[in-house]
């Protein structure tokens, strides 16, 4: 399966990338999956996840909040928490 | 109701008068306008040269027409106008505006701040602070939490 990720702020400068398509191994199927399947890249990916970076994740451009299905073509975006205004 | 995102600068008195014009329905017009800020308590050598906005272009317009439109289901209003700079921005610089038009004045009150504090905590912008000899992205305020949560009472 095939998403595109896309970085933000901070996290953007930690992965070096402002976005990247990717193929999904067939077990990733939701979020948790996925954050795992990134950390296991090891390098900037796995620090994003530290809970300190507090990172949040978009799909398809609405902020989430829990476990989500991932679907072919979606848009993921991973950013630090909201600091505008 | 319009929502922009752009690096120009922007003057919302003006554009208050050109909302306002013959609308006869509007009695009352709130706007709210944030600037670039120095840093408080930090040597003059580590003091704020320009401010920087980053944006997920397509997500943040999305965001703010779903506060506009949360603002609307919450209150009556005749017309809400959202603007935030990207991009680079000196000290004293606007970074962000708000105007909201209603009958009365505690729906525009209220709706305006209900807008700054969704925006603050919702809209994904990032600021990222540069100094002279160096730069960091602003970190998030509980505070900013706090103060959206209000409105679920």
């Amino acid at each position: 399966m095939r998403v595109k990720l896309l970085y933000f702020a901070k996290v953007k400068e930690l992965v070096g990338l402002d976005n990247e398509i990717i193929d999904l191994p067939s077990s990733v199927i939701n979020f948790d999956e996925l954050k795992h399947y990134l950390i296991s890249r090891g390098g900037p990916w796995s620090e994003i996840f530290l809970p300190q970076n507090a990172t949040r994740c978009a799909l398809n451009q609405n902020l989430m909040h829990s476990n989500f299905i991932i679907e072919a073509g979606s848009e993921i975006a991973f950013f630090p928490p909201i600091t505008g205004g | 109701m319009s929502i922009k995102v752009q690096s120009e600068s922007f003057d919302l008195n003006h554009i208050l008068l050109e909302m306002k014009k013959d609308n006869a329905a509007i009695g009352a017009a709130v706007s709210f306008t944030g600037f670039v800020r120095e840093l408080i308590k930090v040597p003059q050598s580590e003091q704020l040269t320009s401010l920087y906005l980053e944006h997920y272009p397509g997500m943040t317009e999305k965001s703010l027409f779903e506060i506009e439109n949360k603002a609307r289901e919450k209150w009556h209003l005749e017309d809400v106008f959202i603007v935030h700079r990207v991009g680079e921005l000196k000290l004293n610089d606007p970074i962000v505006g708000v105007i909201v038009l209603s009958a009365h004045r505690k729906d525009a009150f209220d709706a305006c701040a209900f807008i700054m504090d969704y925006l603050k905590t919702e809209a994904p912008f990032w600021k990222k602070e540069i100094t002279k000899e160096n730069s960091r992205w602003v970190e998030a305020k509980e505070s900013d939490d706090h103060m959206r949560l209000r409105w679920n009472n």
